[in-house]
C-alpha cells in the first residue's frame, strides 16, 4: 500500500529499533525505543495502526510513570542488576507487557491489555473503550418525520452534508424532492460534488482555510501583501492557496508538503485556484517585495519552505526546532512537546549549538527532534547575526557557517541531512518526501476531516472504518481529498443520527 | 430529541403533554405526536455564526446583512463571531472554535433570533399583503384567532426546521398567544415570539 518505508510496516519498524539501538545505553534512549517495542508486540493494537503510541502510555513525564508504566517495570526483567541498558531494556519489554495484561492499572474496569487493543490509556482511569456500536433500536414504523436512529438515514445526511459543505440547511421543498428521487443517496453525493465547489467550502476564510489555521498560525500585524500589517514580514495568503488548492478537486494532497510551485487566487462567485511556477526574479518582477516568494525552485518543498513559515517560525535561530516541530505536528499528528512520535535516533542530540539539549532530560525528545531539524537549517528564516546572512526565507548552504561566532563554534557543523520516521534524510526535499509518502501523512489528514464534520475524533466502534478512510484515500483515492470525501460521508458515523 | 424544542417558561409559553389531536386546518392534519428513539451514538454539532445566519436568512427572506445589528451599526454575527462558535485567526489567534461554548452564547443567540424575528415581524405587518411568514396575523391588531395562529405556527416550523410541526408543537406556539392579551401589540408580539421559540430550538441551532 505504501512506498518508502511506513513504520507500521514490521520491516520499517525493525530498522527504526536498529537505529535507536545502534549506541548509547542512556536511560532516557531506552525509554523512547519503548513505543516502537510495545507496536512490535501488539501490531494489531488501534494505538499502532498507522501511528506509535506517545510516552504518555507508561509514563507522566519521563523518567516518572503512571499506574501502568509501575505494574511493567515490576514484571521488567526480575533480578537483573539496574540500570538497564537499551538492548536488555527492549528484550525484556514484550514478556512484561504480557504478564501485565489481564491487570487493570488503573482501575477503570477494563484490562490492561483490551486498552492497548482499544488504543486507550491503561494508565488513566478516565480513559477506557467505549460502548460504541448501534445499540438495540427501537425501530420506528410509524410514518413520522423523526430520523430512523437504526440506520443511515438519508434526510439527516442531506441535511448534515448541506450544512457542513454549502453552509445552509435544504428547504422543505428540496427535503421532499430529495425524498421523490428514485436514488437518494446517489442524489446526496451529487449534492456534496456541487457543494464542494462553492465559496463556503473552498474560498478564502471558508471551511477549508480555516482547516489550515492552526497549521499555519497567521498573524495579520505581520503580514505583507494584500492588507498588510503594521511590520509586513511576509504573507501567508500563498500558504492558504496552496493549502487549500490541494484538498480540491483530484489534487494529490501529498502536494502540500512536495509542491515547488504556489498559487493564485481569483475570489469571486467562484474562488479559483491557479498554480504558477516562478523564479525569486521572476516573482519579484511579478509581485512585488511584498509578495515574492524567494526559495529557489528546485528547493521547494510545499508548505515547508513558503516565505511565511520560514519566516515566522525559523526567524533567527541556527538550529530551527520549532520549525520542524510544527511541520511534525501539523502534517504526521505527532507533537513531540506532548511526545509523541519519539523515535530516537542513535548519538544524538549532538547539541551543536550549545543549548543543553544533550542533558538526559532533553535528549528524551532531543534525540527525534533534532535530527528531524537538520534538513530545515539551510532555510533563512528573517536574516540577522554577525554578517548579515543571505536573502531572508531562502535557500542558503552556507547559513549555519554565521553561527559560530553567536551561538556556537561547532554551530556550522550541523549536517543538512537529518532523520524522519526512523529513515535518513539528505535534505528537505528528501524529508518531505517521507513525510507526504507516511501512515501518518494520510492518517493526520484523514483525522483533520473526520474531526471537522464529524465531530469528535474516531470512537472505539468507529476505528476499523477511519482506518480503512485514510487507507483509502492513500490507496485507491490516490490522495484526493474529495474521494474521500464521498467515502466519509457514508459512514455510520456520518450517516446514522 | 432533536425534534422537541425546549420551551423557555421565562416566555411565558405553555408545556403541554403529546397529544394527537389532529388541528386541522386548510393543509391537512398535522403529524401525530410521537416519541422518538433515542441515538445510540449521538453526535451533535453547533452551527456556529455563518450556518446560523445562513439559515435564518434563508428561512426569514431577510438579506444576511439585515438580519441583526448591535445598536444599529455592527453586524451582530461579526459581534458575537468567537462565542457563537467562528475563528479569528488574524488577529486574535483563535484558530478553532471554542471547545466549549460559553456563558454568553445563548445571549447572543437570543439576540439574534429576536432581532431577525422581530425584522420579519415589522416588515409582514407594515405590508401585509406581501407578507411572507406572519400573513395570516399581520392584518390583526388584536389576538389573532386559533386558526390564524395555528396556520403560521406551521409555516414557522416548515420555513426554519423544514417539517411539518406535529399537534402538540402547533399546540404549544398558539397557546401561548393567550397570555398576550394585555400587550399593546398582541398579534405581531406573538408572532415575533412564535418565531423566537422555533429559530432558538436545539434542533435549528445544533445539527
Amino acid at each position: 500500500m505504501k512506498s518508502s518505508l511506513p513504520l507500521a510496516t514490521p520491516a520499517a519498524r525493525a530498522m527504526a529499533t536498529a537505529l535507536v539501538l545502534a549506541a548509547s545505553a542512556t536511560t532516557a534512549h531506552a525509554m523512547a525505543v519503548a513505543p516502537t517495542v510495545v507496536c512490535d508486540t501488539y501490531p494489531d493494537a488501534d494505538t499502532c495502526r498507522g501511528t506509535q503510541p506517545a510516552c504518555t502510555l507508561c509514563h507522566t513525564a519521563p523518567p516518572v510513570r503512571n499506574d501502568f508504566g509501575l505494574q511493567v517495570e515490576a514484571a521488567l526483567a526480575p533480578g537483573m542488576p539496574r540500570p538497564l541498558d537499551i538492548d536488555a531494556f527492549a528484550a525484556a519489554l514484550p514478556a512484561a507487557l504480557m504478564a501485565v495484561e489481564a491487570l487493570d492499572a488503573d482501575g477503570d474496569g477494563t484490562a490492561n491489555f483490551d486498552e492497548l487493543q482499544a488504543g486507550t490509556l491503561p494508565g488513566d482511569a478516565a480513559s477506557k473503550p467505549g460502548e460504541g456500536g448501534l445499540a438495540v433500536c427501537e425501530a420506528n414504523t410509524a410514518r413520522t418525520w423523526a430520523y430512523n436512529v437504526c440506520d443511515r438515514d438519508a434526510v439527516y445526511t442531506y441535511r448534515k452534508v448541506m450544512l457542513d459543505f454549502c453552509g445552509r440547511s435544504p428547504t422543505l421543498s428540496e427535503i421532499e424532492g430529495l425524498s421523490a428521487s428514485a436514488d437518494a443517496w446517489r442524489a446526496i453525493h451529487d449534492t456534496l460534488d456541487l457543494c464542494l465547489g462553492g465559496n463556503f467550502w473552498r474560498g478564502r476564510d471558508g471551511v477549508l482555510w480555516n482547516l489550515a489555521n492552526r497549521k499555519i498560525r497567521p498573524s495579520a500585524a505581520i503580514k505583507s501583501g494584500e492588507d498588510p500589517g503594521s511590520i509586513p514580514l511576509a504573507d501567508y495568503d500563498d500558504d492558504y492557496n496552496l493549502f487549500v488548492y490541494n484538498q480540491i478537486d483530484d489534487h494529490d494532497a501529498r502536494e502540500l508538503l512536495t509542491a515547488q510551485y504556489f498559487v493564485a487566487r481569483d475570489d469571486g462567485d467562484f474562488t479559483t485556484y491557479t498554480p504558477f511556477t516562478r523564479t525569486p526574479a521572476e516573482d519579484l518582477a511579478e509581485r512585488g517585495i511584498g509578495g515574492v516568494q524567494i526559495v529557489d525552485i528546485e528547493r521547494r518543498a510545499g508548505m515547508l519552505t513558503t516565505r511565511w513559515f520560514l519566516m515566522s517560525n525559523t526567524m533567527f535561530t541556527p538550529i530551527p526546532r520549532t520549525t520542524a516541530a510544527q511541520a511534525y505536528r501539523s502534517y504526521l499528528g505527532l507533537d513531540i512537546a506532548r511526545m509523541e512520535g519519539l523515535m530516537p535516533v542513535a548519538n544524538e542530540p549532538v547539541d551543536y549549538d550549545a543549548k543543553s539539549v544533550d542533558q538526559p532530560a532533553c535528549a528524551v525528545c532531543h534525540a527525534t527532534l533534532d535530527p528531524l531539524t537538520y534538513p530545515f537549517t539551510r532555510y533563512e528564516g528573517i536574516t540577522g547575526g554577525a554578517g548579515g546572512g543571505g536573502l531572508p526565507a531562502s535557500y542558503n548552504a552556507d547559513r549555519l557557517d554565521r553561527f559560530g561566532a553567536t551561538d556556537a563554534p561547532t554551530t556550522p557543523d550541523a549536517p543538512e541531512a537529518g532523520v524522519i520516521l526512523g529513515q535518513p534524510v539528505a535534505d528537505l526535499l528528501a524529508w518531505a518526501q517521507v513525510a507526504a509518502n507516511s501512515n501518518e501523512f494520510a492518517r493526520t489528514t484523514a483525522l483533520d476531516y473526520w474531526q471537522l464534520l464529524v465531530g469528535e475524533p474516531p470512537r472505539q466502534a468507529d476505528r476499523d472504518t477511519f482506518d480503512g478512510l485514510w487507507q483509502a484515500f492513500a490507496g485507491e483515492h490516490g490522495y484526493s481529498v474529495e474521494r474521500m470525501l464521498h467515502d466519509l460521508i457514508d459512514t455510520e458515523a456520518y450517516s446514522v443520527p | 430529541m432533536f425534534r422537541k424544542h425546549h420551551i423557555e417558561s421565562s416566555l411565558r409559553f405553555c408545556v403541554l403533554a403529546l397529544l394527537a389531536a389532529a388541528c386541522g386546518g386548510d393543509d391537512g392534519a398535522p403529524p401525530a405526536s410521537t416519541e422518538q428513539p433515542a441515538s445510540a451514538a449521538a453526535r451533535v454539532k453547533l452551527k456556529g455564526p455563518q450556518r446560523l445566519a445562513n439559515d435564518l436568512a434563508q428561512a426569514l427572506a431577510i438579506p444576511r446583512q439585515e438580519l441583526c445589528r448591535e445598536l444599529g451599526q455592527a453586524d451582530c454575527f461579526e459581534t458575537h463571531d468567537i462565542v457563537l462558535g467562528g475563528v479569528d485567526p488574524y488577529r486574535l489567534r483563535i484558530d478553532e472554535p471554542l471547545p466549549e461554548a460559553p456563558v454568553t452564547a445563548p445571549m447572543a443567540v437570543d439576540r439574534i433570533a429576536l432581532s431577525a424575528c422581530g425584522e420579519r415581524a415589522a416588515r409582514d405587518f407594515a405590508a401585509p399583503g406581501d407578507a411572507v411568514v406572519f400573513a395570516e396575523v399581520a392584518g390583526a391588531g388584536a389576538l389573532p384567532s386559533t386558526r390564524a395562529r395555528a396556520a403560521v405556527a406551521r409555516r414557522l416550523y416548515e420555513r426554519l426546521l423544514a417539517r411539518p410541526a406535529d399537534a402538540a408543537e402547533i399546540d404549544a406556539l398558539v397557546a401561548f398567544g393567550d397570555q398576550l392579551t394585555d400587550h399593546a401589540e398582541p398579534a405581531r408580539q406573538w408572532a415575533q415570539l412564535a418565531c423566537y421559540a422555533v429559530a432558538t430550538t436545539t434542533e435549528n441551532l445544533f445539527y
